[in-house]
């Protein structure tokens, strides 16, 4: 029997690796042959592929708008067809979203810019896409690809039935190692992987093509050559970039065959790093990754691989630098390796030949982080309260335990929003319940003891998982998602609510244990309900003798205007709030942050939207409830007025901005920003916000000379005598990261830049051994000061062609700074102004040469420039 | 002998007000009567009156940048100088301007 169906692709991002997988399921339900082809009425017609085969489907590069046609052959043709039928006009679909991309990744640089310093040290660089940040040094090693050994490339088959049997065992050998692997790790990236990886050993239409060529005259090991060269052309052309990544995928698995069937004889993936090493190479696979030395794996240059390669997830994972992109990546190092080798992370570059300038630069840079992780340290351990003495707990956005545990070592306070979705999307079958348990508990432990907000599954139309065969919804950010959700999948809510109840019994208690939010509740009905569920699993579970938190509280999401106005109502189901800003400002608006021709509307400092978050507040805490905010909204530092005026509980930000905030809101004093708020609500546009928010600092002014932190011109720690600077372009450097250790810039590269650009009109060498760098420029809010003595004298280009000994760097805002400016800019102007006469006398002069402690420079600047 | 000048430099930081200061440090030094307006990042001190202008014999730029409301001083005698040689050699400048 034979029978056949034609279609038209209707995938925006054609027939990839998800909705294949999707297909190839259907089609291993029968035991029909069944073939896809691309119906080329225009052109030869292409290879059909089988349909089971997730490598041969996705070969085929169907693009959108694509003519197929499937054709089965067998007993079952006809119910194939007819369920594949079904398949591809009720559900295809919905595979057609490709992976969202993972936090952090669209945090990372494209970059290539050298820094300033290194750029004027004519430092030669390579630049490539930086999929992971940090700096890394070490010996730079080269790793080939995957090249058949002489003996293996000019072998002869023993006979058709011998060959077939090598590749058979190979196959099975592999296939077993994967299996065993994937059971015995406990990283679930790893052995998801691995699995993957299970399946490309398993694929048909890898062992056909094997067979084939063995079939033909060729070694097993000749064979598997050949089907890795063919499947890796046919997936290097496909237009999706995702699919494209996927190469590395089947090379790794056919690398581990080809490695089985000649005794180990593959180099690539047996290279054992000596020493702390710099890993080049063109691709590099997932596996060719885990067999190296983590320890001494410190950082990665890649050539042809893409972000989505399992490669540069595990790479990711285990926090390596990590570059991609990078051209030639195989061939940078000398005779294949051996000298040393930077990888700028941050940067987005790597430098192959280390002269001593790039040493002495990069050993700078580690000091400055260093000094600055122990200042921050005793500052993280601090609780998050005002100078006034107002709470406000600066918790962590997280989907991970890895992310917990960054958050946490910068001090936050909890988990404001842990998300679960993701471990519902990206496969075929839904979490189980121990799987579920296993991850929460990870990352309850993470928290150590800090309270941590589960959410349950926010999916909808936007993130649509396949088992869940959701229709295609018109609108889906106004269909079903989120807790409406639900009702149509009881079970799905049942095994992550028994999940995460099991896991309450490991919270740490007294405040810090686990609490459960549902997103997207509009009413107090559905709120009500949501609760009902929890209670009925406890009681289910109680039943059971199962362990949990009697106590752990049920709150919800607001993120539906409509919430907003019931606060009373939902205080009666709910125990705690936390608002989510970003949908609940789309919604407030009528507004698709996402669509260019209204995104401007988008602004949560719209007077209105902080009217709303007023009355949410206050509806709040006219009940005592808690409020937490985890929408972006929080992250933004000039947000953070807003958050301590409205009388919040918590913010729940970013890992990698907890800290920032945390000192923020230790400088901060609450009493200033209540009324803040009041006048931001009574504002007419998000401009008048917005202008209200810049010239109202969240502290009282300091005197000029004000010894506070952070206020004043004049800070003793910006002062450093004896400094090792060899150059102009060191001393800069460390003078602008002397500002950056004192907190008066978050971007150090920037004003270094900016003094350099300044530097370009004439050199600031003022003669006499004195020079004043200074800049304009946005990376600093206020005027600011950084003093260097220098243990040696460096080159200026001075006027009077005399070295320099003592540098005065002065960054002022590029707007805002000067006399209108707030936060006393235009009383720092006239300290700079009056410094810069000073130095046009002798006295002063002398005695700032006369100085030999940092104290005595301060003393000295405050008594000339009148500071008190 | 009675000077006005104006100092400016490219970010209004530092240069303007050294040259300036160098300036007055420099003809008081030698007997003069000077006058100096800085335009800075502050925008402009010291601002010349009228009267200033009018009764100045010469009309010191020290300047890297444009100067503002050129316009008043239409019909002086104007010597004009790069910021730092005001800095570096204020006596040769003053000399420029016959003083």
């Amino acid at each position: 029997m034979r029978t056949e169906y034609r279609f038209t692709c209707a995938l925006r991002h054609g027939l990839h690796a998800r909705p294949a997988s999707m297909l190839a399921e259907v089609a291993r339900r029968f035991a029909a042959e069944v073939k896809l082809s691309k119906d080329a009425s225009d052109g030869p017609p292409a290879e059909p592929a089988d349909a089971r085969s997730v490598l041969s489907v996705v070969g085929l590069n169907i693009e959108h708008g694509d003519r197929c046609v499937l054709k089965a052959t067998g007993a079952d043709a006809g119910a194939a067809i007819a369920a594949l039928k079904e398949f591809v006009e009720t559900q295809l679909a919905e595979g057609d979203e490709l992976p969202a991309p993972s936090p952090g990744e669209t945090a990372a640089a494209v970059g290539g810019k050298l820094p300033v310093g290194l750029r004027r040290a004519g430092v030669a660089h390579v630049s490539g896409r930086a999929v992971c940040a940090g700096i890394a040094m070490g010996e730079a090693v080269t790793i080939g690809g995957m090249t058949l050994p002489e003996s293996a490339r000019t072998a002869r088959a023993v006979s058709v039935e011998a060959e077939l049997e090598a590749a058979h065992r190979a196959v099975a050998s592999v296939r077993h190692d994967l299996r065993r692997r994937a059971a015995q790790t406990g990283a679930r990236l790893e052995s998801d992987l691995l699995r993957a990886h299970g399946e490309i050993a398993d694929d048909p239409a890898l062992w056909a093509q094997i067979e084939r060529h063995v079939r033909s005259g060729a070694t097993a090991a000749q064979a598997v050559a050949a089907a890795a060269e063919r499947f890796s052309e046919q997936l290097s052309s496909a237009g999706s970039a995702y699919i494209r990544d996927r190469v590395v995928d089947v090379q790794d698995v056919c690398m581990q065959l080809l490695d089985r069937l000649t005794g180990g004889g593959i180099t690539a993936m047996h290279v054992k790093l000596a020493r702390e090493s710099i890993v080049f190479a063109e691709t590099l696979t997932a596996n060719q990754l885990l067999h190296l030395d983590r320890e001494l794996l410190k950082g990665l240059v890649l050539g042809r691989i893409g972000a989505t390669a399992h490669t540069v997830i595990l790479a990711r994972s285990l926090r390596i630098p990590t570059l991609i992109e990078v051209p030639e990546a195989a061939r940078l190092t000398k005779g294949g390796g051996g000298g040393q080798a930077v990888v700028d992370g941050d940067g987005g570059f790597v430098i192959t030949s280390v002269t001593p300038a790039v040493q002495r630069y990069y050993q700078r840079e580690q000091r400055t982080r260093q000094k600055w992780l122990d200042k921050m340290a005793p500052l993280a351990r601090r609780p998050a309260v005002t100078r006034d003495g107002a709470r406000l707990e600066v918790g962590a956005n997280a989907s991970s335990a890895a992310e917990i545990a960054a958050a946490v070592a910068q001090g936050a306070d909890g988990v404001g929003l842990f998300r679960t979705e993701v471990l519902f999307l990206e496969r075929t079958a839904p979490p189980g319940e121990d799987e579920q348990l296993e991850i929460y508990a990870a990352a309850i432990d993470a928290a150590e003891g800090r309270p941590v907000i589960i959410r349950t599954f926010d999916i909808g139309g936007d993130k649509p998982a396949p088992y869940l065969h959701m229709a295609r919804e018109e609108n889906p950010f106004l269909g079903i998602r989120g807790l409406r959700l639900y009702e149509r999948h009881p079970a799905l809510l049942r095994t992550q609510l028994r999940a995460i109840v099991r896991a309450s019994a490991r919270g740490g208690g007294g405040g810090g244990g686990v609490k459960v939010m549902a997103p997207m509740v509009a009413t107090p009905a559905e709120a009500a309900w949501f609760r009902g569920q929890v209670r009925q699993v406890q009681d289910e579970l109680r039943g059971e003798g199962g362990a949990f938190d009697e106590a752990m509280p049920i709150g919800i999401m607001i993120e539906i205007p409509a919430a907003a106005l019931v606060m009373d109502q939902l205080c009666d189901h709910a125990d705690f709030f936390s608002l989510g800003t970003n949908d609940l400002c789309q919604y407030w608006m009528a507004v698709d942050r996402g669509n260019t021709g209204v995104a401007g509307l988008y602004n949560p400092r719209q007077p209105s939207f902080l009217r709303l978050l007023r009355t949410i507040v206050q509806g709040a805490k006219a009940r005592g409830k808690w409020v937490g905010v985890c929408g972006e909204m929080a992250g933004e530092r000039r947000n953070l007025a807003l958050m301590l005026g409205l009388g919040v509980d918590e913010i729940s930000v970013a890992p990698g901005d907890v800290l920032g905030l945390k000192t923020a809101v230790q400088a901060a004093e609450a009493s200033r920003c209540r009324a803040l708020v009041e006048a931001a609500a009574a504002c007419r546009t998000t401009h008048e916000v917005e202008d209200l928010l810049a010239n109202t600092p969240l502290r009282p002014a300091e005197g000029v000379g004000g010894g506070g932190r952070g206020g004043g011109i004049i800070d003793a720690e910006a002062i450093q005598v004896g400094c090792d600077a060899l150059t102009k372009e060191e001393a800069i450097k460390d003078a602008v990261d002397l500002l950056f250790l004192v907190g008066r810039t978050e971007r150090p590269r920037e004003v270094e830049e900016a003094v350099w650009a300044r530097e370009e009109t004439y050199s600031t060498g003022l003669g006499f051994g004195f020079a004043v760098p200074h800049c304009k420029t946005d990376a600093v809010a206020t005027p600011t000061l950084a003093v260097l003595k220098l243990h040696s004298p460096v080159e200026w280009g001075s006027m009077d062609g005399q070295p320099v000994q003592v540098v005065l760097l002065l960054a002022v805002p590029a707007a805002g700074g000067g006399a209108g400016g707030g936060g006393g800019g235009g009383a720092h102007m006239k300290v700079f102004a009056k410094l810069a006469r000073r130095l046009m006398h002798e006295e002063f002069r002398e005695r700032m040469m006369a100085a030999s402690d940092a104290p005595a420079i301060e003393a000295c600047l405050r008594q000339e420039l009148e500071l008190g | 002998m009675k000077i006005v000048a104006v100092t400016a430099c490219p970010t209004g930081i530092a240069h303007t007000y050294m040259a300036a200061e160098q300036l007055e440090k420099t003809a008081k030094s030698l007997g003069h009567q000077i006058h100096v307006e800085t335009q800075g990042a502050m925008g402009i001190e010291n601002e010349l009156t009228k009267k200033d202008i009018l009764e100045a014999e010469v009309a010191i730029f020290a300047v890297d940048i444009e100067v503002e409301h050129k316009d008043r001083f239409a019909g002086k005698k104007i010597v004009q100088v790069g910021v730092s040689e005001a800095i570096r050699n204020p006596k040769g400048v003053l000399a420029k301007a016959g003083a």
